[in-house]
């Protein structure tokens, strides 16, 4: 681990070098070893091969792609595509359950998770307050509709576009006459078309050819493998870089063939890439890189951190979304943005930062003061305050975070059975201090030796990230290391991560996770690898590889449906 | 929070609704169990039927704390008093019944927290998935025994069962075995609901709503049948979708199938008496409390709506997750400043907080064992009814351990359990006993629970009746 040569090598080692051997036990395959999700009896994971990060690169594709799975509409892209059927949408109050997280990404939970009933029950209650307000009376209904919803004609052509828009495809003859039947049911029961096309909404809304996306794929020509329908390849196109549904241009050359042509799908990718959609599709991809979201449902001790207030919390979110957004559509090296000496901050933040001049609640872009040492991504109040406790600063969340997020390496969770007890502030001042058993316990150092000596790089800043030269009277200490890379302060160490060769490797398994809506499996490893060295000879810019993700022959290929 | 109202003198059978209108159909809601629907006893059904037994689970994150003294009570048998953390219970200790020294025994199942978790709440192990860049992360391989029990008694309800959350700091990251407590299956846990004015709405807010005016019953009628179509529509779709997707999806969608049916179980028959139940009240929303999480809040305005729900026979399954598996409340009202799950690994010098904060939970218990004790029924009440299996995921969290786990049934299960209750000490016991027995106390013939290790034939007959 001493020289990093590169990120296969440097995970095998990892593993051989005991965060698995004195540490885990009999449990210690669970960190790698590709498992069909879901799949396994208990206890049964893993099968000792290497980490689903490091097995099968370079040595070609291997074994057939996993099945395909349904995927749940997320949260936002529920909001999204109500929104593209209902402009009111946005004033709708909906009770919608949180996404499910799995494999740290809301993409992978939407393709696994299972409703509750009271998920299904908040969106039959969505599509009720939509299709009311849609169709509240005949007049509402009518203006809706464009057409008199008392003809019949009006509301079958209603129903053939809207259930289109809705099911991101042309409707089926049958599900078109059971619509249309909803709908005439309506009229003759309570006697206005309105009425009837409320119901025959709602049928639409609550359909799981709604709620769900089935980028299924279809069998290929002989010989070829299965692949995504044309309408699935918009789909799986218009969430990935919109996280919503295929706009009408889209929609229409897919329906029309047109996706097939040489160098359609690339030329539709650009225009999304350059549409003013791609700030929700990139919004939406940093949210579940980085768990964003989670920071206003944070709490901080408000005695110990009296300026972490919600509006705080939202400013701390935007900043990096803002960062991430610019340096994704300016097209720099993407690797800037873990050592960049400037950000975006409103005054709220700014007066966190330290950082004099800037008033009000929009955003300015800054520098940062030199002194603090607060540089890039790791520098950001979100994550610090994400990845630390609600009254301390946290070395190991931290040095997890790097880790598991930015480096795609797995650190197995403490063992059963050992004391993780330690010693308290009247006994050690600083972090790096009370930490010290977890570099001298062999119990604990195969692991924390990972993480700590990284997170503690970054004790400068307290658990809401604000700016600190000491703890508990003593001057903190930020030397540390990095997979061979030494540095003195957090500066040192953001320029050290934004240089680490596993950072963009876990870049593009990342966009692949989310836009595949699942881990990669070993036949994949050769593509993500392919993806990843392509970027690198894009010279890294982030919309490089999310066009290269999409102009690849497995952006379509799926698996057989078992 | 029993609920008395004057209701029409003759005809009403079992099965009496609470009926109100809820997307422009008419839905039904149990009546409470008035007193003229029992036998002259008060024990049964006018019918015959014995009075219903409700199942719940009040779950907290983290254990006990090192010291088992603080939970075991010292003496075993009839003679036992409440130990520390216990105390706050006194005033129920007739209806407790305590088991100390069982372990949850799966020794396929890795990892403290999730094996504990899944131990407690479903005696079987649980599958271990592929973590990604997580630590860890697994799903129960079956349901939670909420829902086995449900799976039985559930569809004598409106509501299967319903799920509570207090503390919404819970690990999401590994899985759904320490996300969540109520399980249909792998990959597909219960959310919680966390806003008791929004449970409250789920159950009452459309027949609250509904109240007075009877609406006409030929419109009424029409309306359910376009209800109906619009679900049949649903089932449809779900059953054409169903044949092209593989192995997996196909049990995603048959547990959405199954919230369909439940949904369209609640659709009343138009032609249905109506009837005035007294209109429960709204709680209001919670208000921000500037120093954290609205713990105590929380819990009392939940308590009130779910003695509410089991009052008016809305569902007779529960579960409260009260704070999660390694997660990290920060229990302000008691000024304890730092995360939970932090604290159990603090060492000795934490040792006071944690304690305080498992008699504290207890404390938060009672206030809903108080609501369940004082709603009569008949000639018992809603927490005699009752059996709450009361337990965490691990015993001492610091080490994760799950030797002598802390297990408490609350209620006497209508007259399944010891009343009064005893504590029953049993060291190195199969915990997964217990759960045999509630499902054995809910009118469940089981023969064995569990699997794997955690698998057993023998129930803890020790705290039957």
């Amino acid at each position: 681990m001493k020289h990093f040569t590169s990120p296969v090598v440097g995970l095998a080692a990892l593993t051989l070098l005991g965060c698995t051997g004195n540490v885990l036990g009999g449990g210690g395959d669970e960190v790698g070893g590709y498992v069909g999700p879901g799949s396994g009896a208990p206890g049964s994971a893993g099968t000792g091969s290497g980490s689903s990060a490091g097995a099968g690169a370079g040595s070609g594709a291997s074994g057939a792609l996993p099945a395909p799975s349904l995927r749940l509409l997320t949260r936002t892209q529920y909001r999204a595509t109500l929104a593209s059927l209902f402009p009111f949408a946005g004033e709708l109050e909906l009770e919608l359950e949180d996404d499910a997280i799995f494999n740290g990404l809301r993409a992978i939970g939407a393709s696994n998770v299972a409703l509750s009933p009271k998920a299904t029950e908040a969106y039959q209650a969505a599509a009720l307050e939509a299709a009311s307000r849609a169709f509240a009376d005949v007049a509402t209904g009518t203006a809706f509709a464009g057409c008199n919803v008392a003809e019949p004609a009006c509301a079958s052509g209603f129903i053939a576009d809207f259930g289109r828009r809705a099911f991101r495809r042309s409707l089926a003859a049958d599900e078109q006459a059971r619509f249309l039947s909803i709908y005439q049911a309506g009229v003759q029961k309570l006697g206005d078309g309105a009425v009837g096309l409320k119901y025959a909404v709602r049928a639409i809304l609550g359909s799981p050819h709604f709620l769900y996306r089935a980028e299924l794929g279809v069998p290929g020509a002989a010989g070829t493998p299965r692949r995504l329908s044309d309408v699935q390849v918009a789909s799986k196109l218009a969430y990935f870089l919109s996280n919503g549904p295929p706009d009408a241009e889209l929609l229409k050359l897919a329906e029309s063939g047109g996706l097939q042509a040489a160098g359609a799908l690339a030329a539709q990718a650009a225009r999304l890439l350059g549409a003013s959609s791609l700030q929700h599709g990139m919004e939406s991809l940093f949210d579940d890189y980085l768990d964003l979201a989670s920071v206003s449902s944070l709490e901080k001790v408000p005695s110990a951190f009296p300026a972490f207030t919600p509006t705080l919390a939202l400013a701390m979110r935007q900043e990096t979304l803002l960062g991430l957004s610019r340096a994704a559509s300016s097209q720099v090296d993407f690797r800037s943005v873990f050592n960049s000496n400037k950000t975006f901050v409103n005054q709220e933040l700014a007066q966190l930062y330290g950082i004099s001049g800037v008033s009000g609640s929009a955003f300015v872009e800054v520098e940062l003061p030199a002194a603090s040492g607060r540089r890039g991504l790791l520098g950001q109040a979100s994550l610090l305050s994400v990845n630390a406790h609600a009254a301390v600063s946290s070395p190991t969340l931290r040095g997890k975070f790097v880790r598991q997020v930015l480096l795609c390496q797995g650190i197995p969770a403490p063992p059963p059975n050992v004391d993780t007890t330690l010693p308290d502030a009247s006994e050690a001042a600083t972090a790096r201090e009370r930490f010290t058993v977890h570099r001298t316990d062999p119990n604990c150092s195969g692991c924390h030796q990972l993480m700590d000596p990284i997170g503690l790089g970054l004790e400068n800043f307290d658990a809401i990230g604000q700016y600190r030269a000491t703890e508990n009277g003593q001057t903190i200490d930020a030397s540390g290391e990095l997979d061979g890379s030494a540095f003195q302060s957090p500066a040192q160490l953001a320029d050290a991560l934004s240089r680490h060769p596993g950072l963009p490797t876990c870049l593009s398994r990342t966009v692949f996770r989310y836009a595949w809506g699942r881990l990669e499996s070993p036949a994949d490893e050769a593509f993500v690898g392919a993806l990843t060295a392509a970027f690198a000879g894009d010279q890294y810019r982030l919309t490089g590889l999310l066009s290269g993700a999409v102009n690849a022959p497995e952006f379509v290929n799926v698996g057989e449906v078992d | 929070m029993n609920r008395r109202s004057s209701v029409p003198g003759r005809g009403f059978a079992r099965r009496n609704f609470l009926r109100g209108v809820a997307f422009g159909v008419p839905v039904v809601v149990g009546l409470p169990l008035l007193e003229y629907f029992l036998n002259s006893n008060g024990t049964a059904f006018a019918d015959g039927e014995a009075l219903p037994r409700r199942f719940g689970v009040f779950f907290w994150g983290n254990g006990r704390g090192v010291d088992a003294s603080r939970w075991n009570p010292a003496a075993v048998g009839n003679a036992w008093q409440p130990s520390p953390q216990l105390a706050p219970l006194a005033p129920y200790q007739s209806y407790l019944n305590v088991v100390s020294g069982m372990r949850v025994q799966l020794s396929n199942s890795p990892q403290g927290h999730h094996k504990g978790s899944v131990g407690m709440l479903s005696g079987a192990d649980f599958i271990t998935q592929e973590a990604g860049n997580a630590p860890y992360r697994s799903t129960f391989a079956g349901p939670s025994i909420d829902q086995t029990i449900a799976k039985a008694v559930g569809a004598q309800t409106p509501f299967g069962s319903l799920e509570i959350g207090i503390s919404k700091r819970v690990i999401k990251g590994e899985g759904t075995t320490i996300q969540f407590i109520s399980h249909n299956g792998p990959d597909s846990g219960n959310q919680p609901e966390y806003e008791p004015a929004l449970l409250f709405d789920r159950i009452f807010k459309d027949v609250a709503a509904g109240g007075g005016n009877e609406p006409d019953p030929t419109l009424l009628a029409s309306a359910r049948e376009l209800e109906q179509s619009v679900l049949d529509s649903i089932v449809g779709d779900i059953g054409s979708l169903k044949q092209r997707v593989g192995a997996r999806d196909r049990v995603r969608l048959d547990q959405h199938l199954t919230n369909i049916r439940e949904i369209e179980r609640r659709l009343g028959d138009g032609a249905a008496p109506s009837v005035q139940c007294s209109t429960p009240t709204r709680p209001d929303m919670l208000a921000n409390n500037p120093a954290g999480e609205q713990f105590v809040e929380r819990m009392a305005g939940m308590s009130d709506v779910l003695a509410l729900a089991l009052a008016c026979d809305v569902t007779r399954v529960f579960s409260i997750q009260f704070s999660g598996s390694a997660a990290d409340p920060v229990f302000h009202p008691i000024d304890i400043g730092n995360g939970n799950h932090a604290l159990s690994h603090e060492g000795e010098a934490a040792q006071d907080e944690l304690d305080r904060s498992t008699t504290w939970t207890m404390q938060q218990l009672g206030v809903l064992l108080g609501k369940l004790q004082s709603a009569v029924e008949g000639d018992s009440n809603l927490l005699k009814q009752s059996a709450i299996l009361v337990t965490s995921d691990t015993s001492d969290g610091a080490a994760h351990s799950v030797n002598d786990h802390p297990i408490l049934i609350a209620g006497s299960g209508g007259g399944y359990f010891k009343n009064p209750g005893v504590h029953h000490e049993q060291e190195g016991g199969n915990s997964t006993e217990v759960l045999l027995s509630l499902v054995r106390a809910l009118g469940i013939d089981a023969a064995e629970f569990g699997g794997g290790d955690g698998r057993v034939t023998q129930s803890c007959t020790a705290i039957e009746a």
